[in-house]
């Protein structure tokens, strides 16, 4: 990595990573009289987000990548680690200082639907971030305009209700409200699942567009990982509430070392007839949250899993492809491709059909 | 039609998804747009000439209104006096017509006149009681569920014990510590009252809070009242008229209650409630005794509940739309 030192800016945030959250574990329940367990939806979770660049996480349905988005946000309270965003310890702000701290910091959220007060039209919507800044009241009805402007939404539309747009017209509402308190960070929880396929490259590229130009950097959560390749630098995988791969995207999905990011990518439809992989499927479901398996979470569903899978949970190690992975067999996890028979239980199948 | 200016983004799309639909996508997107949102005078026209009933309880509620403004001047007689000629020889109150177009009560006194005079007592407990009940219990279910913690279970804790009054016994020993009258009824109804609509209240709050425009309000940082007032208030807007207009019927029957135990209206003051009280007992010889007051009673309070379904409607955008 180069240091490029840029004299305008601070000399204490020259490239100190924007984001740095560090074993960041929540716990959902367990504080109740009577239901004591509770489960662990995100365990100790660490990842830096550069400055002006994004980081896609992946992962199934229950993976934890929604509670992460939320704990660093802190619209949920996590229970262990450290998240620094912006030079703030965010788990430590209360009160005032979490309000004022959450301009350095937006979502942009799943369901347009949902996301966007019903009761207020959309120029109403976006002059609730301007409020929320704690700009002046007379200007808020110009800032509103260059807001959809900036979002690629016609003025006129500020005097219209949510329900009179579209779903994509709504995701860009929801970014302009988002863009409204100038953040450094905006976290995108699943913000283009719920849109059509086309719609969903108009948004992507609006947020490419907005990052190029104001130097935003972007936590981009999504089960799709096409998704992710167009948009993402660095691709995180969870599963089970952990990070099982991390790494530049293009490594990711050039050499994946995780079985499971494997699988994941096996999965993703591409044109044409060239496939890397065998088209796999997992078998089963992700272990349940109230009995976690022994050793590694991933080993009742894995097609490599040995003995010492089931006895230890593998750590997040750098591998020599500049990944980071936890697998006892990120070295031979090709084997998968290379010899699917060979000592594979029938938890991935083979459908070559 | 002006096209997008989000249309050169398109263009750049790569990767996941072809180019070539996009251009076609974006302008399908932005080829039927709704008409703007008309402003709220026309949309109370629009909705009136298409909403029967709710024309008719309005009307309803505007008469009755004028009919206790105005009780002075429409009033035949005096309510509360008690005329020599008002019953019949063998001292049974006499039926409608003639001097008494509504008959007159065992006492002598003149129906039609109590009715108007009582329709001032009745609409100002049931509105004003049952407003002071809903402000105080719309506050108590927003503050608890979207506070939660321990404002939440003191308020709630506070609400179980209120409800847990028997609600006579609750009203007899406020109002003998602070003696009868109109304004101390309608202070004992609202602290009766408020219980329900905050129970209703906060288990609206504690699901509203979970839907993304209320966790993308707080991730704003916008200050907890502002958040209640904007992003929650509005959306608990057309349950509460619902059960604040149910409300006034139950008021204005309480306080027939309380005035049936003497501690309600000071006598001989007319309400409704304590005319249907003093008829259930002659219905038999003089039904009209019950009857008048009691039709009285039925008609605001299903005008309230017409016009509050009306205003419900009107007050929400989507529903608007839907007419």
């Amino acid at each position: 990595m180069t240091a490029v030192i840029d004299p305008a800016a601070p000399a204490s945030t020259g490239d100190e990573p924007v984001v740095q959250v560090r074993e960041l574990t929540v716990r959902y329940g367990g504080r109740g009289l009577f239901n004591r367990a509770g489960i662990t939806a995100a365990r100790r979770v660490s990842f830096n987000i550069e400055s002006g660049r994004t980081l896609g996480i992946a992962g199934e349905s229950g993976s934890g990548k929604s509670t992460v988005a939320r704990a660093i946000t802190r619209v949920i309270d996590s229970h262990a680690g450290q998240v620094l965003v912006a030079g703030h310890d965010v788990r430590a702000l209360r009160g005032r200082g979490l309000r004022r701290f959450r301009r350095h910091m937006q979502m942009v959220f799943q369901d347009p639907y949902d996301s966007l007060n019903s009761r207020l039209t959309a120029g109403q919507n976006v002059a609730e971030g301007l409020v929320a800044a704690g700009g002046r009241r007379p200007d808020h009805t110009l800032r509103v305009r260059e807001l959809f402007d900036r979002v690629g939404l016609p003025v006129s539309f500020t005097d219209r209700y949510p329900h009179q747009l579209s779903g994509g017209q709504r995701q860009r509402v929801s970014i302009a409200r988002a863009l409204a308190v100038n953040p450094q960070v905006l976290v995108c929880d699943e913000a283009v699942s719920a849109l059509d396929v086309s719609i969903r490259a108009q948004i992507l590229n609006l947020l490419k567009d907005l990052q190029e130009r104001d130097g935003i950097s972007l936590l981009f959560i999504s089960h799709d990982l096409s998704t992710l390749r167009f948009i993402a630098d660095e691709i995180a995988i969870m599963y089970f509430g952990q990070i099982v791969e991390v790494g530049p995207a293009d490594v990711i999905f050039a050499d994946p070392r995780h079985p499971y990011t494997q699988a994941l990518i096996a999965a993703v439809p591409e044109p044409g007839a060239r496939r890397r992989y065998p088209r796999s499927r997992l078998a089963g479901e992700a272990p349940s949250h109230h009995a976690p398996p022994p050793g590694c979470p991933f080993q009742p569903r894995c097609p490599l899993a040995t003995e010492v899978c089931r006895q230890q949970d593998p750590a997040l190690l750098p591998h020599r492809n500049g990944n980071r992975v936890a697998c006892h067999h990120a070295d031979d996890a090709v084997a998968v491709t290379a010899a699917p028979d060979a000592a594979a239980p029938a938890s991935i199948e083979e459908d070559r059909s | 039609m002006t096209l997008e200016p989000a249309d050169h983004l398109s263009a750049m799309a790569t990767g996941a998804t072809q180019a070539p639909t996009l251009g076609l996508a974006s302008a399908g997107e932005s080829a039927e747009l709704p008409p703007a949102a008309p402003g709220l005078g026309r949309r109370i026209r629009h909705s009136l000439r298409s909403d029967k009933p709710a024309i008719v309880s309005i009307t309803l509620l505007v008469l009755l209104a004028l009919a206790a403004v105005l009780a002075p001047l429409l009033a035949p007689h005096d309510p509360l006096h008690t005329f020599a000629d008002g019953i019949s020889s063998d001292g049974a109150p006499l039926g409608p017509g003639g001097k008494f177009p509504l008959g007159t009560d065992p006492s002598g006194r003149d129906v039609l006149s109590r009715l108007l005079f009582g329709a001032r007592v009745s609409l100002t407990i049931g509105i004003l009681a049952n407003g002071l009940a809903t402000v105080i219990g719309v506050f108590v279910g927003l503050c608890a569920g979207y506070l939660g913690g321990w404002v939440e279970t003191i308020l709630m804790r506070l609400t179980d014990i209120v409800m847990s009054f028997p609600i006579l016994l609750f009203c007899i020993a406020l109002i003998a510590v602070t003696g009868p009258s109109e304004r101390n009824v309608i202070i004992v109804i609202a602290l009766i009252y408020w219980t329900t609509l905050a129970r209703i209240t906060r288990s609206l709050v504690l699901s509203l809070k979970e839907r993304e425009f209320v966790v993308a309000a707080r991730a704003l940082g916008l200050s907890h009242w502002r958040i209640m007032r904007k992003h929650l208030f509005p959306h608990l807007v057309p349950t509460i008229i619902v059960y604040a207009t149910l409300g006034v019927a139950s008021s204005i029957l309480i306080e027939a209650s309380l005035s049936f135990l003497g501690i309600g209206v000071p006598i001989p003051n007319p309400s409704w409630g304590q005319m249907i009280d003093q008829g259930r007992e002659y219905y038999q010889i003089a039904p009209w005794l019950l009857i008048f007051p009691g039709l009285c009673l039925v008609l605001t309070v299903l005008s309230f509940n017409l016009a509050g379904d009306w205003l419900r409607d009107l007050l929400d955008p989507t529903a608007a739309e839907r007419r």
